[in-house]
């Protein structure tokens, strides 16, 4: 029988799926503003789809900040482990970058926690995007012909250059976690919330060990 | 490609009687605003989406009393319009006849021209204040009459001879001589100038200026907006998409050769498994 194993807590599942969700309409949209794509971009059609830019806007700041405040338990977590780094993540993203990734092999690939090194950074970037973008992206509405003109120009460039840094990101996250073949299995925790044993033992075996060794507490 | 063409506004001879700014509202079709008094004869107090040419007074006080030189706002037609170098519609747009046309059709409303105009020109007429929607106005040389053969109606309307209108290699020399005739016969011709030349690539419309531009509050270095712009436009924006391109082809290749090594590896596992069966 396959052991399965928790990987996401419910609100984490939610605040995913709901970022997922805006994020996407607001690449979609941004990108058809910033290249102005036929049909979409000029005009009324224009005007209309930077209004669905702006109400995206309000749901993935309300999605970080339900985050935030429902899954504070698990952001907590996520913050303290994101934010410490230790020379073996340096090492891991090498490896992984060079190594791994490439030809499945794990030569001297350090072992991951409960993220490797490369989705802490990923999850690191996207924050700072995050907050860049929400900052600059309320200076350009509300900002707009109060002669802040300089702040808006800033912001404008700023939130082209966010933009591409966290489409990037969502890029590689998207390939990494449903198309990369060695990888694609990771999807299922985030769908489900669990991952199977096999899984957590080759791809974050340290975290593996934590969980195991807090069932046994817990059993003993 | 035709000649480019320019008008040249003499402040020098503007006495302020604002014939251009209501010849302007009468072509273009713009609605009358209604004011309050603020005590000066300047009024509307400034450009909006239905004053797209308005005359400042600028006031000092002279040996009788008050003393006004006049400025006529409006677009300036740059050639290197920071307004068409970020407007993603291409609502605004820069014609080879030398001025900066804008269809109000094409235009979602983004107000980026509004803050990248040096001279603060675009106004956005607000169509809903609750989804922020708006649309761009501003002069437009009178795009319509100009491409017709005719010229704007503020140089047809101005009875001070102030505003000339022609080829624009025409107008700057016309505006230099007049420069040079001023210094030499007037006292104060020390700092007469001409305003826009070669600013910016050129200006569609150059001012013959009695007094520094920043007693007008016209900038005498525009060009930071435009060279910010066209960073942005010529530089930021191909790189991104380049990097974008880059990584796609990366995790093509990236795909293929992991998926090979995958199926290697399932392939190998299920040797061994055979063999240990076999034993
Ligand atoms: S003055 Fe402003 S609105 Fe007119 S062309 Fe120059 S940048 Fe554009
Ligand atoms: S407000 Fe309209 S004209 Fe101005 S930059 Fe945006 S789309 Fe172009």
């Amino acid at each position: 029988m396959t052991r399965w194993i928790r990987r996401f807590s419910v609100p984490q599942q939610w605040a995913h799926w709901l970022y997922a969700l805006f994020f996407s309409v607001l690449a979609v949209t941004g990108v058809v503003i910033a290249f102005s794509v036929p049909g979409f971009a000029v005009g009324e059609a224009g005007a209309a789809t930077r209004v669905l830019h702006r109400f995206a806007a309000i749901g993935l700041i309300v999605s970080a900040v339900y985050y935030a405040v429902f899954g504070h338990k698990s952001a907590g977590r996520d913050m303290r482990f994101i934010f410490t780094w230790s020379r073996d993540d340096l090492k891991w993203l090498w490896s992984a970058a060079t190594r791994f990734y490439w030809i499945g092999e794990r030569g001297d690939l350090p072992e991951e926690g409960r993220y490797n090194a490369g989705q802490k950074l990923n999850y690191l970037a996207q924050l700072v995007g995050f907050a860049v973008l929400a900052v600059t992206g309320i200076v350009m509405w509300l900002g707009a012909g109060s002669g802040s003109a300089d702040w808006f120009k800033v912001s404008v460039i700023l939130h082209d250059l966010a933009t591409f840094l966290v489409i990037g990101l969502f890029a590689v996250h998207f390939y990494l976690t449903t198309m990369h073949p060695l990888t694609k299995e990771a999807i299922t925790g985030m769908v489900t919330g669990y991952v199977t044993e096999e899984y957590a033992r080759e791809h974050h075996p340290a975290w593996l060990r934590e969980v195991e060794a807090d069932e046994a507490r817990k059993t003993a | 490609m035709r000649d480019k063409v320019a008008t040249l506004i003499d402040l020098t001879k503007c006495v302020g009687c604002r014939a251009c700014q209501v010849a302007c509202k009468e072509w273009n079709g713009l609605e009358g605003q209604t004011t309050s008094n603020r005590g000066t004869y300047e009024n509307p107090p400034s450009l909006s989406p239905e004053t797209w040419t308005k005359i400042d007074f600028i006031e000092s006080s002279g040996e009788e009393g008050v003393d006004w030189t006049f400025l006529k706002q409006q677009c300036l037609h740059c050639t290197d319009a920071a307004c068409a170098e970020v407007c993603p519609t291409k609502a605004l747009r820069t014609h080879p006849l030398g001025f900066v046309s804008l269809e109000e059709d094409r235009c979602n409303g983004c107000g980026y021209c509004a803050e990248f105009c040096p001279f603060g020109i675009p106004q956005m007429k607000i169509t809903s204040l609750l989804a922020g929607t708006a649309v761009a106005s501003k002069c437009t040389f009178c795009q319509d009459r100009l491409t017709s053969g005719m010229e704007p109606i503020c140089s047809k309307s101005c009875p001070a001879g102030a505003i000339s209108f022609g080829l624009r290699n025409d107008m700057v020399l016309k505006g230099e001589e007049r420069v040079a005739a001023l210094k030499e016969s007037r006292d104060d011709g020390a700092k007469i100038n001409l305003y826009g030349a070669n600013l910016l690539g050129g200006l569609g419309m150059m001012y013959v200026l009695p007094d520094e531009p920043g007693a007008f509050g016209l900038p005498s270095d525009p060009s930071g907006s435009y060279s910010l712009a066209a960073a942005w436009q010529g530089l930021l924006q191909p790189l991104g998409g380049i990097l974008i391109g880059v990584g796609a082809v990366t995790a093509g290749i990236n795909w293929i050769i992991a998926r090979r090594m995958a199926n290697q590896a399932v392939a190998a596992r299920a040797e061994a498994g055979k063999g240990a069966d076999r034993d």
